[in-house]
Order: C-alpha cells, then structure tokens, then sequence
C-alpha cells in the first residue's frame, strides 16, 4: 500500500507542482494517475521512490515513511519502467534484467531461472532473446524487457511513466492486453502514469485525475465514467464518455437468460408456445450440443406452421451471436450494424449462454448520463 | 577443405604474404655503407631482422651493443638482453653464456599464420573481439620493433634515399635505444595524461562540481594553444633539465582531446538510462562506472587515441630538453646538416605514430562494448 498525504512539492523555483496530494493507492491494483501536462502526476510517481523529494507531507510505503529507508535500498524493491525504455545499450537481455537482482546479492543461478521466467512472463523466448543486445530488439520487444527488468527482483511495488507511450498504437494494445494478463497473474501494486484516457480506463483499477498539482478525482473507471464530479472530469474523459463506459462492461456481465430455446428437433408448434409462454417475439434455435443455429420468430411460424426448419432463419454463430467476453459497447455496435433488438450470447465454442438486448444497453448508458448530469 | 578455408583468414594470408616477403629479403644482402658499422666489422649484412623479443631472453638483435648503448636496461625493460658481447661479430656472441636462439622474421610470421588460423577455427563463426586484435596488434608491434632494433635496414634505407651522404646512422645512440626513449616518454606521459584528463573530465561532468567545467574547458584548451617548445622552455628552468619537464610538456599538451572528449562521452549518455538507472536503485558510484563510463568509453577512447598520436609528435621536441627520443638525430641533424640523421628521426617518429594509432585502434575495438557496436 502507498499512501500519500498532504504532500507538497514545491520546485527551487517556487513552482508548485503537486499541491497537497493526499490518496491511497491500494495493494495489487492498478492506480492510474492522469491530468493534463503539467498536472504533476510524473512528479508524484517520481516523489513514492524519492526520485525528486517531498517539500512538505510525507508518502507510506508500506507502512513506513518512505524517507525512513535508504533511497537506494528503497528504490531496488520498487519497480521502474519509464516511457523511454532506459535499457542499457551495453548489456545484454540478460544482463539488463539481471541489474537489480545482482546488486541485492542473488546467487547467479536463481538470477538466471529468474530471468528465464519473467522472457516467458512477457512473451519473450529465454533461448532467443537472452543473449541479445537492446539494439538488436524491436521497440516492442525493448518494452517488454523494460517491464521484465522492472520485474526483476520481484518487487512488490511498480512505477510505471507512461510505459507504452512511445510504441505504435497496434503494439500498444498489445502491449497493455498482456500486462494486464501478466497483472492478473502477480498482482503488483501499481501507480501507472498516462496522459491517454483511454488507456487509463483500460489499464486502471482505480485512476486519479489530477490537475495543477491537485486532485480532482479519484474512482473506479466505471464510477469515472458515469459519475464525473465536475465539468473539468467530464470534459477530459471526452463526450464519448457513454460508449467507453459500455467499453469496460463485459456482455458475460449483462446479459440475460429470459429468451426463449428451441430444440432442432423440436416441431414448430413447440416453438409457437415456447415464444408465446415468454411473451417474446422470437426464440433462438439450438442443435443437441445447445450450439447456436438460427432463431425463429412468430411471423416465420406463421408463414410455415408445420415446419420449425423451414420457418427458422438459419445463421452461423459468428455471425448472428455476441461472443460473452466481447465488450458492451461492442455489442451494441453489432446490434446496430445487423438491426437487432436482441442478440444471443455465445461462448468461444458457439454454445448459447444468454441474450442481450439492446433497451438494457440503452438504459445502462442512460443511467450513467442522467447521474452524470445531476452530479456536476 | 572447409577447415582449410576456415584457418586461412583474410588475416592469415596477409600474414602468409607478409612471411613471403621477409624470407625473399632474407636473400638479399646488401652492402653495408654507415662508416660507423664498417668499422665495427659489419660489412655485409641482410635487411631483414630477428625477432626482437629481449623481455624472454629470446633472439634479440645482435646489433644493439655496438656502440655500447648505456641504454640497454631500459631497452630491455630491465632484464638484461641475450647478447652482450664485447664483440662486435655477430657469430662470436655464439659461444657465450645466454646463448640467443635466433629467430628470422619470416618464422615469426609464419606462427602469426599459424595463430590466425587456429583463432580463425576457433572463433569460425563469432565475432571474437579480444584475442584476435590483441593478438594481431602484438604481432605488429614486435615486427615493427625488430626493425627499429636492426642497424643495416637503416643503413640501407638511409643509403637509398642519400646515396652521396657520408654520414648515414646517428651517431650517438642506436635506433631501438631512440625508439625506446621515444616510447618511454610517449607512454608515461600518456598514461598521466589519461589518468588526469578522465579524472577532470569526470570530475567537471559531477553535479557537485559542474560550475568548474567552463574554467577546466579553458584551461584545457589553453594548453594546447601555448606552443609545446614554449612550455618545454619554461619548464626547464623550474623542473630542471632531462625526462620530467618533457612530461609535463606533454601531459598539458595532451590534455585536451582526453578532457574534452571524457566531458563530450559523459555528456551524451541517454539521460533515461541514467534516470532508469537511478530508478532501479543504483548508487551514483555504480551508475557512472557500470553505465556511464561503458557508453561513453567510445568517444573516451577516441579522445585517448587521438592524444597519443599528438604526443609522438611532440615528444620529438622533448630533445630540446636532453629528454631522448627521436628528436635526438632531428636536432643534431639540423644543427649539423646532415640530412640522413633528420630523416631517420623523423621517419621512425612517424612510424611509432602510425603504430601506436593502429595499436590504440584495436585496444579501443576491444574496451568498447559490443552491445555498441553490434548490428541489428
């Protein structure tokens, strides 16, 4: 756990970068901190590991006064990784991982098997890329070693400015897609560093919205998203805000069981019951390993009462179903796109596990916006 | 067959061709006309030497001692040479205790193929950047050493270019005794000077004691703008005549390309290495030996480089000052006009230049790291 309190950091110059920062950022998540330039939240990552020191306040590190440790010694058990990478040209992977871990005094092998872990940890072959110099690595590969490092010594702590800033938006997503799976794995306690509201979003258990020194906001990115304090929130989380809340929703989250299943082998009578014991308007067709096949609606009955094959429309599950870890937002862009009001859920193997329909996205964004509005 | 091509190197065959020539020169023996050796009884003599390699009581040349150099023990770097014989007959020396084993150059460089080859299998297939240039620099500085050490080449180089001169070889001391003044003087003052111009140019680059690198720039520079044979000439008087005040001349005098290209090196490190570096929890001793240093040593290296050829050059003045060296026959050849003895002086300066260059070539090949060299 970090905690800031009332810290102050005030420049030879008089400059005032952070302004009484006091928050709390939590063990295994990930805090993002995001403002403007200018907003100090690189000089109040750079204040946990005394990088630059606190004029006023002090910063918990574990439950410790951070200035209570030596700064090297507290500087080895926190993480760094930074947007420019930093590795050093001169050494190899290996020995680039490996910095930390020497000079904590670690046996050579255990340094080894380490850094054999964390090249797997973060997609990297050991046998490849261990021997190799920085120079010869792609700009994705150098950050994946700058986190590996960062990782070395198994820190139970990270600082990270803007790791992914300076990486192509493809690798980025990449990128930020397996930290987060890596995260899920060692549950570091992370401050993460963004100016990009996006991925603070995607990135963030928590993101604090900073602005000349202070801050504005600190929530969940939902409760961001939904609930913006004050107009300065809003306007920086963008107009859009609506769509990228759907965007952190997961349709396996919302979705419903309250449509009606035919069986293939089922007649179309029993659908026409089916449909109407739900007071629905369709129902979908599943064949004997509940895999989706089609959906039948009442004026398909109608037209071919005797049989369900012939009144169905029939459609792979590809194309007509959701997968259930898509986004909502990007159901509701499938829905758009095909004119659904209702579209099925399917798992990764094409079996139906629940409906969304496009009134509970509606409402679901609506409710943010209406709680958005009365707050500020 | 691929073996056989694997052991003859680009570098063995030079070797190879170079053995060719040494053993076809054997064969010519040329007339000796330096008054100063005909009187010692060499008449006839080959214009190829042996090996000189007197630190292993191994050969060496049977001409040193002719005109009873006071010099030896400093040739010898304090071991007393193989040959000392009141006679002035090479094949005399033979009977007499520490017997030398003579070796032609030609062997020498028939092994120098030998050893090429086999670090050529050994290292078929890898950049191998420590044996191969030292061992190659090694060899180059022996055969060239020889011939500083071998009379006769002299007399018939000299005899070439004046065939009407009577005087030919200085008269006053032996070629190898020059040359091995003339390196003394280049060697220690040039390891003071790299020892002073790293410590300054560190020292200045220190956040501590940056305010003092305008006043160490100017005092830098000045030293080189102030002629040399200025300074020799005031040092003189206060240090006294001899080996010191040329030290000190040229210590001044070669200051400046290490301090400026240390400050210059230094300066240029990717400040996000250090600021990773510093991040991760090294001390600032460690961060400026493990990654400072190591990427500035190219620009470093190349400051030494270029300070050691400036420092032959100059050491030919240190004559002024009864320090030795090459600029022994230069002066006394001005002063007396005879224009073998200025061309002998100058031309083996400039060869000890060319030598020493190519020396400090590999040396600074093999110190720079090869994370900075490789390609990707």
């Amino acid at each position: 756990m970090i905690e800031f309190q009332n810290v102050v950091k005030q420049f030879p110059d008089g400059f005032r970068a952070v302004n009484g920062l006091s928050l709390t950022v939590h063990d295994g998540e990930i805090t993002v901190f995001i403002g403007p330039s200018g907003c100090g939240k690189t000089t109040s990552m750079r204040m946990v590991n005394r990088l630059l020191g606190i004029t006023e306040g002090r910063i918990m590190v574990e439950g410790r006064d951070n200035r209570d440790y030596p700064a090297e010694e507290l500087r080895r058990k926190i993480g760094y990784a930074i947007q420019q990478i930093g590795l050093f040209p001169h050494m190899t992977v290996l020995e680039n991982i490996a910095v930390v871990p020497r000079m904590l005094g670690w046996e050579e092998d255990r340094i080894r098997k380490r850094v054999d872990d964390l090249l797997d940890l973060v997609g990297l072959d050991p046998d490849v890329n261990r021997d190799k110099y920085p120079r010869q690595l792609s700009g994705g590969q150098q950050q994946r070693v700058g986190v590996a490092r960062a990782l070395g010594a198994d820190p139970p702590i990270m600082l990270m400015d803007e790791p992914f800033g300076a990486i192509d938006p493809i690798t980025r997503e990449v990128l930020q897609d397996e930290f987060l799976e890596i995260q899920k794995r060692i549950s570091k306690t992370i401050i993460f560093v963004t100016h990009d509201i996006d991925e603070a979003i995607k990135m963030g258990d928590r993101v604090a919205i900073l602005r000349e020194g202070s801050l504005v906001q600190y929530d969940t990115p939902d409760t961001l998203l939904a609930r913006p304090k004050n107009r300065f929130v809003r306007d920086f989380v963008g107009a859009d805000r609506q769509l990228k809340r759907l965007g952190l929703l997961r349709v396996r989250e919302l979705m419903m069981k309250d449509s009606p299943v035919v069986n293939l082998r089922q007649s179309a009578d029993d659908a026409k019951r089916a449909i109407e014991s739900a007071r629905a308007m369709s129902a979908f067709v599943v064949d004997e390993d509940g895999v989706l096949r089609g959906w039948v609606d009442r004026e398909g009955l109608r037209e071919n009462p005797d049989s369900l094959l012939d009144a169905m429309n029939e459609g792979d599950f590809r194309e007509i179903g959701v997968r259930q870890s898509a986004t909502a937002r990007e159901a509701l862009s499938a829905m758009v796109a095909r004119g659904f009001r209702i579209t099925p859920v399917v798992n990764e193997k094409g079996v139906l596990v629940g409906n969304i329909t496009l009134r509970a996205l509606q409402e679901l964004a609506e409710q943010g916006w209406v709680e958005g509005e009365q707050a500020s | 067959m691929s073996a056989w091509r694997r052991f003859l190197t680009p570098a063995a065959l030079v070797w190879l061709a170079l053995a060719v020539l040494l053993f076809v020169l054997l064969a010519v023996r040329e007339t000796v006309h330096d008054p100063q050796l005909r009187e010692a009884g060499v008449k006839q003599a080959s214009i190829v030497p042996d090996l000189w390699l007197p630190v292993f009581q191994f050969g060496g040349s049977t001409y040193l001692d002719i005109r009873g150099s006071d010099d030896l023990r400093v040739l010898t770097f304090g071991l007393t040479p193989a040959v000392v014989s009141d006679s002035p007959n090479p094949a005399a020396g033979g009977d007499q205790a520490g017997k030398p084993i003579r070796v032609t150059l030609g062997w020498f460089a028939l092994f120098m193929v030998i050893i090429e080859g086999l670090l050529g299998l050994r290292y078929a297939d890898r950049d191998e950047k420590l044996f191969r240039p030292l061992v190659r620099a090694a060899g180059i500085f022996l055969i060239i050493w020889s011939f500083y050490g071998h009379e006769p080449f002299w007399d018939w180089l000299l005899h070439g270019i004046f065939p009407t001169s009577p005087d030919l070889l200085y008269n006053s001391n032996t070629v190898i005794s020059l040359a091995g003044q003339h390196l003394t003087l280049v060697v220690i003052s040039s390891v003071l000077t790299v020892a002073i111009g790293l410590a300054l140019g560190i020292m200045v680059t220190r956040a501590e004691f940056r305010e003092f690198l305008p006043l160490v720039s100017d005092i830098v520079n000045s030293g080189q703008t102030v002629p040399t044979l200025a300074i020799v000439a005031i040092m003189a008087p206060i240090i006294g005549f001899g080996f010191w005040p040329a030290i000190v001349a040229l210590i001044l005098y070669g200051l400046l390309p290490v301090v400026r290209n240390t400050i210059v090196g230094l300066e240029g490190v990717d400040p996000a290495m250090i600021d990773a570096a510093r991040g991760m929890g090294m001390t600032p001793s460690q961060i400026l030996w493990q990654i400072e240093v190591p990427n500035a040593s190219r620009i470093i290296l190349a400051g030494v480089r270029t300070s050691v050829v400036i420092n032959v050059g100059t050491a030919a003045l240190g004559a002024y000052v009864g320090s030795g060296g090459f600029g022994n026959p230069i002066a006394s050849g001005l002063n007396q006009a005879i224009q073998p003895w200025v061309l002998l002086g100058a031309f083996s300066a400039a060869l000890l230049a060319i030598l020493l260059d190519y020396i400090l070539g590999r040396v600074e090949y093999v110190m720079t790291p090869k994370g900075l060299i490789i390609e990707r």
